[in-house]
């Protein structure tokens, strides 16, 4: 951990960012102003055709853009 | 140009075989410890080069790494855009 200040707030788990924000407050080991990637861990994979067409062989990762109904005229 | 149904269906089993082998790549470059990704892996190494072997040996070569005759056999077939992959649907 690099020396100087640390960002050292009170933390439960259950807090969230503020009353009306549903965004959990992280843990104090994450550092402000950094961006995290959660580390994937494997489960099923999808067997190589029906992976080809998705696009991926993680069903974790498979998020197909949904079509919706334009709602706005631009 | 058209290749046959039994041709096309090996390719495109060849085809989807390697792209689950650069996920796995991409799973294990981070993971490296994975004994179940790395099992996964080692299986497809295994089917891809048994697909490639019989597509080569039944139909054509898959990359320019080949003896060729003259004249240069690598243009003798469709290239990759002029298949029509939608023949027998997936």
């Amino acid at each position: 951990m690099a020396k100087g200040y640390t960002y050292n707030h009170m933390y439960k788990p259950e807090m969230l960012v503020a009353p009306h924000y549903e965004i959990p407050v992280m843990g104090p080991e994450f550092n402000l102003a950094t961006a995290y990637i959660p580390y994937q861990v494997l489960q099923k994979v999808y067997e190589p055709m029906k992976g080809l067409m998705k696009g991926t062989i993680f069903p974790e990762l498979y998020r197909p853009y949904v079509k919706m109904k334009k709602d706005r005229e631009d | 140009m058209d290749i046959s149904r039994d041709r096309l269906e090996l390719l495109k089993e060849i085809m989807a075989v390697d792209f689950s082998l650069v996920e796995l790549n991409l799973y294990l470059d981070t993971h490296p410890m994975d004994q179940r990704a790395l099992r996964l892996h080692n299986e497809y190494v295994m089917k891809s080069k048994m697909l490639r072997e019989k597509y080569e040996e039944d139909y054509a070569p898959i990359t320019h790494r080949f003896i060729s005759d003259c004249p240069w056999e690598w243009i003798e077939d469709p290239w990759p855009w002029e298949i029509d992959y939608e023949m027998g649907g997936r």
